[in-house]
């Protein structure tokens, strides 16, 4: 509960104080989010396994958006950004499914 | 049980009929891309330019033939102003149908190809090009370039019109000389094109040439005046 | 209810362990080990130790990160939101000039030729003496000459397309090259007016590119293409379909799956070309007062 009120003050925050991102961080942001969202579904579906652990969460969280920045910023240096970017998309984007497959399975048993 | 099979071909059919939607509306989408809708705002503003530009020559052109249609039917003599009308437009026509000799500022270009890399497909675009850099009239070579102006290649001659062209051609076009030079220069354009394949170009830009080669009207055959509307 | 989890869990963690060093397939592994392993880890450990299920002992530190998330997300929102269509904004606008002007140009045009018209029949009603008649005639074969009146006649309309694919670039596209080309064949053929897409090709009007869209006389025309020629039909369909004139044009449009065919037509209607005047060329031998007609 205390997450989900955490969740929805961080948009409220965010629409309406609308700070303005660095030129520098814009291209990891959509990263950061995917990112991030795949730790939340993973953070969901970890609860309803009843295996939940916030030490976990925040390390995966953190970890998961460094990660993706730097493979980027790698990828920027080496010319290949644009392709790892859409790479770390795909892979998060396939756990992310996953994810809210299996917690489609635990909330609908369908 | 019944109802309940029947609930659920219900959804069914709602859900194919919302793919289906879905399918049509993304064809649409993918369709309805115009090729102007993925121009780039910098070839954008050129169209507008090339437009607006259009635009204000229709306006001469139609404020010319409402002055010339006031002129014919307030005229006191109305043989005498129809002459006076249509010779008007025989000078005007006459220039751009190239049966008069015709002066004015314009360019000059001079290409010698000694390899004969050059094929009627480069005479074909520096035509294209003059017209759009607003040339009024031209020759080549001796031969006055018209509406219904074709360049053919054979062997390693080009033809302009019928009759061989032979190096060096000359090109002489009337019109805003400096626009025109700016076209032929620009990276991509006619003077790189020729140097790209090895042929040597010059551009002299004068205050008066002299367009004096002849173009012979023709008869239609088959295009009669149209005058239905 | 924790049992009842165990099975798959356990499952994916075994399949997780053998997979740790010697997986040959990321793709297995990437579809069925969806959990965050570190989780099963955690539960694992908690489970040796003998503790109970830590779940929702705080939730103050994830409740803190959610806050970072949501954050996150709605500034990504913002700004995707804001960038992206600020720019479409701008080209939609001037996609939407270009539209405005082409439309009024073509007004412009239609008004032109009803003057025309009827400046035309004014002067040939009032050309009535003997005299006059050399006067319309050359005035008719002029005109004729300038593509500056409509003309009707049999002929054909070829059709060049760009070709159909997911997604067009410069190569799939027709371009002004193509449509030159064309126009350079049917004037070789002998035909005696052609037009682009409804534009009258006159002395002065130019075929151009700019970026992906063509320009005939200056106004954007779109793909497909509808080339029509007035002249003789066999001439010209025998000069598009088989001469050599037109090998390099078919042979591009076949190899880049071009749309082209070839329609004969027994009558065709070509609009003439409006807004061809000369403006600083004089003719040789005439005052610079164009006022003056020239003296006989």
């Amino acid at each position: 509960m205390i997450a989900f009120a955490g969740l929805l003050l961080g948009v409220v925050l965010g629409v309406v104080v609308n700070p303005t991102v660095p030129v520098w961080l814009e291209p990891y942001l959509p990263l950061a989010v995917v990112a991030a969202l795949d730790a939340v579904f993973g953070g969901i579906r970890a609860t309803l396994d009843h295996i939940f652990d916030e030490r976990v969460f925040v390390i995966s969280f953190l970890s998961n958006t460094l990660v993706a920045a730097l493979i980027v910023f790698l990828g920027d240096q080496l010319g290949v950004g644009g392709q790892l970017s859409t790479a770390i998309v795909v892979v998060l984007g396939i756990r992310i499914f996953s994810n809210v497959a299996a917690i489609r399975r635990h909330v609908f048993r369908a | 049980m019944r109802s309940r099979r029947w609930q659920a071909q219900l959804t069914v059919a709602v859900l194919a009929a919302l793919l289906g939607f879905g399918l049509a509306v993304q064809v649409r989408t993918t369709q309805d891309r115009s090729a102007l809708g993925s121009a780039r705002p910098d070839d954008l503003l050129r169209i507008i330019d090339d437009l607006s530009a259009r635009s204000e020559r229709l306006a001469k052109e139609e404020a010319d033939l409402r002055a010339a249609g006031d002129r014919l039917a307030n005229a006191v003599d109305r043989d005498a102003a129809a002459v006076e009308e249509a010779r008007k437009r025989i000078a005007a026509l006459s220039i751009l149908a190239g049966t008069v000799a015709a002066h004015g500022p314009g360019v000059q270009v001079v290409v010698d190809d000694p390899g004969h890399k050059l094929t009627a497909d480069f005479i074909v675009d520096v035509i294209q090009e003059f017209r759009d850099a607003g040339a009024e009239t031209m020759m080549i070579n001796g031969h006055r370039v018209g509406a219904s102006t074709y360049a053919v290649d054979n062997d390693v001659q080009i033809v302009l019109d019928g009759a061989t062209l032979s190096q060096p051609y000359t090109i002489i076009a009337i019109g805003d000389a400096p626009t025109m030079a700016t076209a032929l220069a620009i990276p991509g354009g006619i003077v790189e094109t020729a140097e790209d394949k090895g042929a040597r170009i010059s551009v002299t830009q004068s205050a008066d040439v002299v367009v004096d080669a002849l173009r012979p009207l023709s008869t239609p055959r088959y295009a009669r005046p149209d005058s239905s509307e | 209810m924790n049992s009842a989890i165990e099975p798959g869990g356990a499952g994916e963690r075994r399949r997780h362990d053998r997979g740790d060093f010697l997986s040959t397939s990321l793709l297995l592994d990437l579809t069925t080990i969806t959990v965050d392993p570190a989780y099963l880890e955690a539960a694992g450990r908690r489970a040796a130790r003998g503790e109970p299920e830590p779940a929702h002992r705080r939730g103050f530190t994830a409740g803190a990160l959610l806050a970072v998330i949501g954050l996150l997300m709605a500034v990504a929102f913002r700004n995707t939101r804001e960038s992206a269509p600020e720019a479409a904004r701008v080209r939609a606008g001037l996609v939407a000039r270009v539209d405005q002007l082409t439309k009024d140009g073509d007004a412009q045009v239609a008004s032109i030729e009803v003057l025309r018209r009827r400046v035309a029949a004014d002067r040939e009603a009032a050309l009535t003496a003997a005299v006059d008649l050399d006067l319309k005639t050359e005035l008719r074969a002029l005109e004729y000459a300038a593509g500056a009146v409509p003309v009707s006649g049999p002929g054909i309309v070829l059709r060049l397309g760009d070709a159909t694919v997911a997604v067009p670039d410069a190569v799939t596209r027709v371009q002004d090259r193509d449509l030159q080309r064309a126009v350079n064949v049917a004037w070789a053929a002998g035909a005696e007016a052609v037009a682009v897409n409804d534009q009258r090709i006159g002395p002065l009007t130019a075929i151009r590119q700019a970026g992906e869209s063509i320009l005939v006389d200056y106004r954007p025309v779109t793909s497909p293409f509808e080339i029509a020629i007035v002249g003789d039909a066999t001439a010209m369909e025998t000069a598009f379909t088989l001469s050599s004139g037109s090998r390099t044009l078919r042979a591009i449009a076949r190899n880049l799956g071009f749309a082209y065919n070839v329609e004969r037509k027994s009558r065709i209607v070509l609009a003439s070309s409006a807004g061809a005047r000369p403006s600083v060329a004089r003719p040789v031998g005439a005052s610079n007062n164009q006022e003056r007609s020239p003296a006989p």
